[in-house]
């Protein structure tokens, strides 16, 4: 029984030994690198390339000797990005986050990003930066992110298969209807004319839905955000009429025995898109610049985007104006941060001018920096014919109103979603959706 | 001093039980009696306003009616089913071992991947589901089976039977094989057709499992939350809607947290009187018995 008793002892005294040294080795390599975190969602769904992606490693620690950065890159969808942010910032994980422009003012309703504006101040090569860029990211005039990428959306063609069937590029709604028609008729259904996301909760297809939006409404946004007696408020600018016409738009892409866009993809989003088109499933789509980097996906892939496609300016309506949703990517702070001045390490690593540049040379997207856009490796690479393809958007392009969209996006797709599957008319849907947005006004969600 | 001991051997189980069981479930109630929403960092108490909102909320409604609906019929399917395969696993037939064996891989494969595999299968141009129909000249029937929304609720009831079944196969087999074979024996001496045999020896045998499984599975169905997310998010345009998805969708789409809660108390009270139901119906039967 004694002996029982010493040998307990003398394994305790072990444990307690093991763990103690574990815990100060940990806390001595701990305290030597910081570990920084960085959910960033395309490194992980491959907008990036994975090559990219690695060297991208390689260089940062050579670039930021002094930190190690953790190669999770966060759960790869900009929803369970957003969920998870707002779960957990308060732990200090991630330290940078990168990020939708739609999802800023959440972050900052919940003060879960920092304001770089004394960081940014200090930097020398703040004014490399495109202010065009910057304005976006600032919410009552203090800036929360740092831009890396910007663009302006336009329409990808087959211009070999609008060649093939002898039609012209659509300038109008009603063209872009009919053309899409027409190559769904000759291809007997094996090229759709066109793409539209449609799936409730997709990022593209909101983006989409506000493209369609500013060019029935002036360029002016649904929702107008001013300061009354130092309180936000938020006032709904859209009407009926506008709404009915957008969305008369979805239910006309979907009717007819050769519809412009499949019916067996209504409720999809930007996963079905992209390959989608890089597989020669459709003719048309609106489109952003990272396209560029499913050049790595396959010969077909590669021979669509380098020899088959061209860009132009996306369709608008006859009474509307030509109009696109202006997308510019936010690099940002967790207030959090244990070590925020890692954090801004990373982030001025990240939007530095040759990571910049090499990161939109493989993915595409426009820089949002003077110098990175004036390299050569855009020329080398053969990009620079897309990158000016999307640029030439940038003077109609128009920012999305700070506010909380997701569930107002929610409510447009799916107000989208009743008129392509006939369950209401776009009148009815039109006026469902302006009660939906007053009424998420009137709860104080926006 | 037995009986001191005895309490204080149970309370590290009730410590845990309050942790994870009793709070969570007080807070959600707590929340439903609030504004709480992921997006503002205070909230206030509006008594029943969430409720109210629910009672004027159509697709609450129509989410509730999917719920039921699935539960019935999803339940009793398996039931039927699970007794047909049962009853057809106890023949003696050459090659019934390696098929009871094989039977239960639905079960083991895991819900994603199963889903995975439907969905794949019901895809437009390469899917098997539209590849035989075309190949039988059934154009007409080909289409997105996941995103149609004549058609997608009915997935979800095939999913859940592809899985299930032969859980309830097995289970009911493993209750059939403790009847004693000489009450077979006697019925068939007295006449007894195979039909009435299974009325009145095998059916009474495994009530007591029936109930089991049938309870469980209602609870299951009634919570399921990852067929019907994974498969169609509750829609095309809700047609798939069921409450556990629409409280998750109030919770993380909306960010309705307070509102969201409210739906999950809502079922848990539905829950509890079925529960409350069952218990009486099975006080009764011990009674008679």
């Amino acid at each position: 029984m004694r002996s029982r008793t010493v040998v307990f002892k003398r394994m305790a005294t072990v444990l307690t030994a093991s763990l103690l040294f574990i815990c100060v080795l940990g806390t001595s390599l701990g305290a030597a690198q910081y570990r920084l975190t960085f959910w960033n969602m395309p490194f992980v769904t491959q907008e990036v390339s994975p090559d990219y992606v690695l060297l991208w490693q390689n260089d940062a620690k050579t670039a930021l000797p002094d930190y190690v950065i953790d190669d999770y890159y966060g759960p790869g969808k900009y929803k369970d990005q957003r969920d998870r942010f707002l779960l957990q910032a308060r732990t200090g994980i991630p330290d940078v986050i990168e990020g939708l422009i739609e999802d800023m003012a959440v972050y900052v309703n919940n003060g879960i990003i920092e304001p770089l504006d004394s960081y940014f101040a200090e930097w020398a090569d703040g004014d490399q930066f495109v202010e065009s860029t910057l304005e976006p990211l600032k919410i009552d005039g203090k800036l929360y992110g740092i831009p890396y990428n910007t663009n302006a959306r336009a329409l990808i063609y087959r211009k070999d298969v609008l060649e093939q069937y002898g039609l012209s590029v659509p300038k109008t709604w009603d063209e872009l209807i009919e053309t899409a028609r027409a190559i769904t008729e000759k291809s007997n259904k094996q090229i759709f004319g066109f793409f539209v996301c449609t799936e409730i909760g997709d990022p593209r297809a909101t983006q989409e839905f506000i493209t369609w939006y500013f060019q029935v409404s002036d360029r002016n946004n649904p929702f107008i955000v001013s300061t009354v007696d130092g309180e936000r408020v938020v006032e709904v600018t859209a009407t009926v009429d506008q709404l009915e016409k957008v969305l008369d738009l979805y239910k006309q892409l979907y009717e007819g025995p050769f519809p412009a866009c499949d019916p067996n993809l209504r409720g999809t989003g930007w996963p079905t898109e992209d390959p989608g088109y890089v597989a020669g499933k459709f003719a048309m789509a609106p489109m952003g610049p990272w396209l560029w980097g499913r050049r790595a996906e396959g010969a077909t892939a590669k021979d669509i985007l380098e020899n088959r496609s061209a860009l132009t300016r996306i369709p608008y309506p006859k009474d509307g104006v030509p109009a696109t949703y202006l997308e510019v990517k936010p690099i940002m702070m967790n207030a959090f941060s244990k070590n925020k001045t890692a954090a801004w390490d990373l982030i001025k690593y990240i939007t530095s001018k040759e990571k910049m540049a090499q990161w939109l040379v493989d993915s595409g997207g426009i820089p949002a920096r003077v110098d990175s856009l004036q390299m050569e490796i855009f020329d080398e690479a053969g990009i620079r014919w897309w990158i000016d393809g999307f640029a030439a958007e940038l003077p109609i392009a128009v920012a999305m109103a700070p506010i909380n969209w997701g569930p107002v996006n929610e409510a447009n797709l799916r107000a989208v979603n009743y008129v392509i599957y006939n369950q209401m008319t776009p009148r009815e849907a039109a006026e469902w959706l302006i009660n939906e947005y007053h009424e998420l006004n009137r709860q104080g969600t926006l | 001093m037995n009986r001191k001991n005895a309490y204080l051997l149970i309370i590290p189980a009730l410590a845990i039980m309050c942790a994870f069981t009793v709070y969570p479930l007080a807070e959600g109630i707590r929340l439903s009696f609030t504004n709480a929403s992921m997006l503002r960092p205070t909230y206030r108490y509006i008594g029943l306003g969430n409720f109210k909102q629910m009672i004027n909320d159509r697709v609450f409604w129509l989410a509730l009616r999917h719920s039921v609906v699935l539960t019935v019929i999803v339940v009793l399917l398996q039931l039927v089913l699970g007794l047909i395969l049962a009853w057809a696993m106890k023949q003696e037939v050459p090659g019934m071992a390696a098929f009871r064996s094989v039977i239960m891989a639905s079960w083991v494969i895991p819900v994603a991947a199963t889903v995975t595999i439907f969905k794949f299968m019901a895809q437009p141009d390469v899917g098997f589901i539209n590849i035989i129909l075309r190949s039988i000249g059934l154009d007409r029937l080909v289409r997105y089976w996941f995103g149609d929304p004549s058609t997608a609720f009915a997935c979800i009831i095939l999913l859940h039977l592809w899985r299930n079944v032969p859980f309830y196969g097995i289970t009911f087999l493993a209750a059939m094989q403790t009847i004693p074979e000489s009450l077979y024996e006697s019925a068939e001496i007295d006449g007894a057709s195979p039909l009435q045999s299974f009325w009145h020896i095998t059916l009474p045998g495994i009530s007591h499992m029936i109930m089991v499984m049938v309870t469980i599975h209602v609870l299951w169905t009634f919570n399921n939350f990852d067929f019907v997310y994974l498969a169609t998010g509750g829609g095309p345009v809700d047609s798939t809607q069921v409450l556990p998805v629409y409280v998750y969708k109030q919770s993380w789409d909306r960010y309705a947290a307070g509102y969201g809660a409210s739906i999950g108390t809502v079922m848990l009270l539905l829950l509890a009187v079925y529960f409350v139901i069952y218990l009486l119906i099975q006080k009764k039967g011990e009674y008679e018995r």
